[in-house]
């Protein structure tokens, strides 16, 4: 199978998986009990309010009809309204995908920076005290559930060594122009120093928190990659041909065994998307998780797909790519 | 007719495998076996009654009240004690609920192929990029609070995974060409399944069971932190872990510090166990020790 | 002749002594300059009081009836009212740019409301205060709400339907500076309850027309209502910048009056206070933690968790504001449907009552920051009668007997079972599952068998109204400084709130409640007062209702701030920001404000 016709099926591919996620989520939602009206506008609202609303949110309508309309929505890029609050979804989410984004992604190259030369190391020092050390660290570190070690790092680092606050994104003065959303590129791109050095100090805690949870794997990881191409025949004649150490290991071993890595780096992504909502919990990070929690409590159908969409893009965008990649980056690789 | 079945003789691979696996495996299988002890017969060897109030709240951990008590006098050991009928219980029914639906679907898929394959794996797939948490999440939310509702949104989440493996296996096993002798004889397909395939994977099961047990008991005590899942006011870790935070700020660590000790040593059996016998049981692997 | 070293010498002394001195002068006004820099660093600070709320979702609002502290705030201190209650007498409302009200009938016999305004006042933007703003605002709060998609409060909705949406006259412009309100027909004429409404609740405040009707639309931007905040309003303070989800600074008006009545009577021209910002905090801890490190002068709307208290009371240099018994009072109910029996017979719940004991609850769950409530009523109201003492007077033990008797009674010596209802997936769940348990406890000594059951909230409110629980409790918030607030809501046969949750209703109580309505006001007080002691012992004698606790409001300030006047109203306690004063720590001088 030629490289272009694998991206042409993959890329086929992507439509009908993200159809069967919303789809999914949709039914499940309208199995949901529990009035979302009723949920909004609480006791003491008059009764005859309650079925206009209801009415007005086409909440009335046979369940066929709400998925059709929510299909050929979603097609047209329209998310809805936010039942709870009252803008749209598309609105809403660009005020708060940004925090979990960044929260991701920085977590991922923390964790990505420390892990992958642990198990490099590991590797290449194979069976020695830094190997058997790192591992029972590693399995130590990997048990810990990572909402217990978000509390406990609240408690050591911000409650009792005062150096990092325990909660939230940016403090009450925060001045900072949005370019990305993203606070740490605004803050370069504007060259605002003060807001840069504040964005750091708010996602140490929940960067450390994901780091932990993810370094293990990944050094995991690497290391067992690393030791299978160090082991491959290619070494043993790159050797013989003289080639110096480094040569070796950074040329020849690193590529080589990054590869396979780097497809279980978009698997953690994912992951870590699912871990925010526990981390943006904690640390009160007004984020897409954060919001997805309060949509499920509030019966926010519109925002709830709205999230869910989300994630099913970002998910379904990153293993394409990561897939497309590997298979043209791997001549091994059997399309 | 008969011939020898290619199952395994643990006794020979444990006496083979390196020292580091052997003490991970004993090690792993203490913490496990003391834990599923404290699941069934918890309530009977708690040192005081998980339900008891006291007039001492918020009490400092002291040698009547070994992990301290939480805001309405009750014995912290005592609850969490209790608790691991939940957090690990309900994991155990949600990890066996996924491995047959994942043997049954995985070995259909492996074994039969077509187009059944190409749609299902099509369905996995797309559960299994998906990051399973928030699934469970909806999955808890839809389905509401209950022991049973639960154990099936953990197993749910768990299901894509072990499809995939058990169809991968079943795959390599059935191109290995054994099984073209006994249909040639007019075996059914169940019975070629059961008898012929399985067996070669049934080691890794085991693997697969107690790493879908560290996974499942993160899970349940992570829903219960977030207030889902399992009902209150059974002392499930998680919930016990976020119902001491409100208290953490006036003093009360041991609500928030315990708990999580508790998971933490779940999870270390659990995977100590997983690690050691993946090693022990596939010697093959052990080059890449 | 001295020598010539002697001059030397002479001269190195005088030169070491100026340059010494001229030093020691230099370090000494150096000295004094940082400190009077610093002083001026302090005073600016004295200027401006910081304080914190944790709310998520900190949007102003503008002009639509919100509900977060964050925008109740600055509507206080931004908009003006026609009337302001009185800091210190319940029910008294004050002249703000309305001079008076009188509720007066016309020629058919209709009630009608006829308000007069002050003139001279006008908007920040020129616009000048009169009766049809206000009919603009009042017209706009009630008609668009149903229909606007950016309503969050319902209750708005329904109380000012209730006060005046459905009669047809409405609202009457006569002139600049009187407007006349027709009540809605079934409206009582009982002044407490439609003072509240129009001016107790948020509901009476005023944006100036022009700004509303060129801002105020849904297609409205963050800066849009920013504006109006800062253009269309008139109080104290002015709306000065706002970063939503953050914070918001506001700004004294010097050309604000003063007011004739004082500060207590309503706002005033700030003296102290120039600036205030309001800060919003992820949590309340956090909130808690800026606190304690003076980052904020003060919290706002209940922005420190219970579970604090107790840890904050020992901080001496923050003072807890708390004020009892003006927040909710939880009470505890029991269906008279048959379907629930035992439950509807007198016996079993007079049982219950002796049985419960909310003094525990108020220990344990509420670390004794609530007080226990022996009647539905408050206890600072007229007709107050404690009617539960006779009952909780008694040892736990004399309790526990005469509930097992009075179970023996109605033939349950044995007790029976039967199920606490609660709402899941609330911020109140912890709470409320906790307070099941300690009712599941206490039940037990009497042989009552108590299943906690929950549903998630839309459930739990569907099944609540229409009366499929058993047992249950519910908050409720006095509205107005009259025992009709909760019990006419709480017992009459109309009431939508709580008659149709537990299936009562009797004819002489509904008599009861009507006349004392219809007494208020017209000098019947020893009637009225029969009226409501016979009600209130109607709670014991038919067994009505378990009445817990009553809750209160707290907030926490710095040791520096003083005068932070505080309104005993239910829902407002925290007004007044206009009387606060701060003054410098004792220490100021080595440090520099925390801002």
């Amino acid at each position: 199978m030629k490289l272009r016709y694998y991206i042409a099926v993959r890329l086929g591919l992507a439509i009908p998986t993200m159809i069967i996620l919303l789809t999914t989520v949709f039914f499940l939602m309208h199995v949901l009990p529990g009035d979302p009206v009723v949920i909004m506008y609480g006791d003491r609202y008059p009764t005859k309010y309650i079925d206009e609303i209801r009415h007005n949110l086409g909440l009335d309508r046979s369940i066929w009809e709400q998925y059709g309309s929510y299909i050929s929505d979603i097609a047209k890029g329209d998310l809805g309204i936010s039942f709870v609050h009252k803008v749209p979804v598309v609105q809403k989410m660009s005020n708060t995908y940004a925090c979990t984004l960044e929260l991701a992604i920085v977590g991922l190259i923390v964790s990505t920076l420390l892990g992958l030369p642990l198990g490099i190391i590991a590797a290449m020092r194979r069976d020695g005290w830094f190997d058997h050390i790192s591992r029972l660290v590693s399995l130590y570190i990997h048990s810990n559930p990572g909402f217990w070690v978000a509390l406990i790092f609240q408690i050591i680092f911000g409650l009792m060594l005062g150096l990092f606050p325990i909660s939230g994104r940016s403090p009450p003065d925060f001045q900072l122009t949005k370019v990305t959303g993203l606070y740490i590129l605004d803050s370069i791109l504007t060259l605002n120093f003060e807001a840069f050095i504040q964005s750091i100090r708010y996602l140490a805690l929940p960067v450390l928190t994901i780091a932990i949870t993810s370094i293990p794997y990944l050094s995991r990881l690497s290391r067992a990659s690393m030791i299978n191409v160090l082991g491959e025949d290619y070494m043993v004649t790159a050797k013989a041909k003289g080639l110096p150490q480094w040569s070796i290991t950074y040329k020849h071993a690193l590529r080589n065994a990054l590869l396979p890595v780097i497809t279980s780096v978009g698997g953690q992504f994912t992951a870590l998307l699912g871990g925010t909502v526990i981390i943006e919990k904690i640390f009160s990070l007004p984020g897409l998780g954060s919001l997805l929690m309060d949509s499920l409590t509030a019966r926010d159908f519109t925002m709830i797909q709205g999230i869910v969409a989300i994630y099913a893009v970002i998910v379904v965008v990153m293993n394409t790519v990561i897939d497309i990649v590997y298979a043209a980056a791997d001549p091994r690789v059997k399309y | 007719m008969s011939y020898k079945k290619s199952g395994f003789n643990f006794r020979e691979l444990y006496n083979i495998a390196p020292r580091s696996a052997k003490a991970m495996f004993i090690v792993g299988l203490t913490f496990s076996l003391i834990l599923m002890v404290f699941v069934v017969v918890g309530p009977y060897i708690t040192p005081q009654d998980p339900y008891q109030f006291s007039e001492n709240t918020l009490g400092a951990p002291t040698s009547k009240n070994l992990m301290g008590t939480d805001n309405l006098g009750r014995d912290l050991l005592s609850r969490l004690i209790y608790g691991a009928r939940y957090s690990l219980g309900i994991s155990l029914v949600a990890v066996g609920l996924s491995l047959v639906i994942g043997l049954v679907l995985g070995s259909a898929s492996g074994f039969f192929g077509g187009n059944l394959d190409r749609i299902m794996m099509l369905f996995m797939d797309a559960m299994y990029i998906f990051p399973s948490f928030i699934y469970m999440l909806i999955m808890v939310v839809v389905l509401g609070p209950g022991l049973w509702q639960t154990a099936l949104a953990i197993s749910i989440g768990r299901i894509p995974y072990n499809y995939r493996l058990i169809r991968s296996l079943t795959i390599s096993v059935k191109e290995r060409g054994f099984i073209e002798a006994e249909r040639v004889l007019g075996a059914d397909n169940w019975y070629i399944i059961r008898n012929h395939i399985m067996p070669y994977y049934m080691s890794i099961l085991f693997v697969t069971v107690s790493l879908g047990m560290a996974s499942g008991t993160l899970a349940i005590s992570g829903l219960g932190f977030l207030g889902l899942g399992i009902p209150p006011p059974t002392p499930e870790w998680g919930t016990e872990l976020a119902g001491g935070r409100t208290y953490l700020l006036g003093g009360a660590w041991w609500l928030v510090m315990f708990p999580g000790v508790f998971v933490l040593i779940a999870m270390l059996g659990f995977n100590l166990l997983s690690d050691g016998l993946d090693i022990i049981l596939n010697p093959t692997v052990r080059r890449l020790q | 002749m001295p020598n010539r070293n002697t001059y030397i010498l002479i001269a190195a002394v005088v030169v070491v002594a100026a340059v010494g001195g001229g030093y020691w002068y230099l370090q000494n006004s150096q000295q004094q300059a940082a400190l009077e820099a610093r002083k001026a660093k302090w005073d600016a600070w004295a200027k401006t009081l910081y304080l914190g709320t944790a709310n998520f979702d900190f949007h102003p609002g503008g002009i639509d009836i919100g509900t977060s502290t964050g925008t109740s705030i600055y509507r206080h201190m931004v908009a003006p009212r026609m009337f302001w209650v009185d800091a210190e007498k319940a029910g008294q409302y004050n002249p703000l740019v309305g001079e008076s009200f009188t509720q007066k009938k016309d020629a058919d016999g209709t009630v009608y409301i006829e308000f007069k305004l002050k003139s001279g006042w006008t908007f920040r933007d020129g616009t000048p205060i009169n009766a049809q703003n206000m009919k603009w605002n009042w017209d706009r709060a009630l008609n668009d709400l149903p229909n606007r998609k950016q309503n969050a409060e319902s209750y708005a909705v329904y109380a000012l339907e209730e006060s005046y949406g459905t009669s047809a006259k409405k609202l009457i412009v006569v002139d600049d500076k009187t407007l006349l309100m027709y009540t809605n027909p079934s409206w009582p004429t009982f002044q407490p309850f439609w003072k509240h409404f129009l001016f107790g609740l948020d509901y009476s405040f005023m944006f100036s027309m022009t700004m509303g009707q060129k801002y105020g639309l849904e297609t409205s931007s963050l800066e849009d209502y920013a504006k109006i905040g800062k253009d269309g309003g008139k109080g104290p303070f002015y709306l000065d910048s706002w970063v939503e989800g953050q914070r918001y600074t506001l700004k004294a008006d010097d050309k604000y009056p003063v007011n004739p009545l004082g500060g207590k009577a309503g706002p005033t021209k700030s003296e102290n206070i120039k600036t205030i910002v309001m800060s919003s905090y992820s949590d309340l801890a956090s909130t808690r933690i800026a606190l304690e490190k003076g980052e904020i002068d003060a919290t706002i709307g209940n922005a420190l968790a219970r579970a604090d208290l107790p840890s904050l009371k020992n901080n001496k240099d923050i003072n807890l504001m708390i004020i009892p018994d003006v927040g909710s009072g939880n009470l505890l109910h029991m269906n008279y449907d048959p379907a629930f029996a035992p439950l509807n017979d007198m016996n079993v719940r007079k049982a219950i009552q002796y049985a419960v004991d909310p003094k525990e609850i108020v220990d344990k769950l509420l670390f004794g920051y609530a007080t226990v409530s022996d009647s539905p009523v408050r206890p600072y109201l007229d007709y107050y009668k404690p009617v539960m003492k006779t009952i909780r007077d008694l040892s736990m033990a004399e309790r526990i007997t005469k509930a097992k008797a009075l179970l023996a009674q109605a033939g349950f010596p044995n007790g029976f079972k039967t199920q606490f209802w609660y709402a899941s997936g609330v911020a109140t769940e912890a709470f409320n599952r906790d307070l099941g348990t300690i009712l599941q406890n206490q039940l037990a000594k009497i042989g009552i068998e108590l299943e906690l059951k929950y549903v998630e909230r839309g459930v739990y409110n569907t099944m609540v109204r229409a009366g499929e629980l058993p047992m249950f409790t519910r908050g409720w918030t006095y509205d107005y400084p009259d025992p009709d607030t909760e019990l006419f809501y709480m017992m009459h046969s109309t009431s939508p709130d709580l008659t149709k949750r537990i299936k009562f209703s009797n004819a002489h109580v509904d008599e009861l409640l009507v006349e004392g309505r219809n007494l208020y006001g017209l000098g019947q007080d020893a009637r009225r007062k029969e009226i409501y002691t016979e009600l209130q012992d109607f709670i014991v004698s038919n067994g009505y209702c378990v009445p817990l606790y009553l809750d209160g409001f707290w907030d926490g300030q710095r040791s520096w701030v003083t005068n932070y006047q505080v309104w005993k109203v239910c829902d407002k306690p925290t007004q007044g920001l206009w009387n606060i004063a701060k003054t410098l720590p004792t220490d100021w001088q080595t440090k520099d404000p925390p801002h």
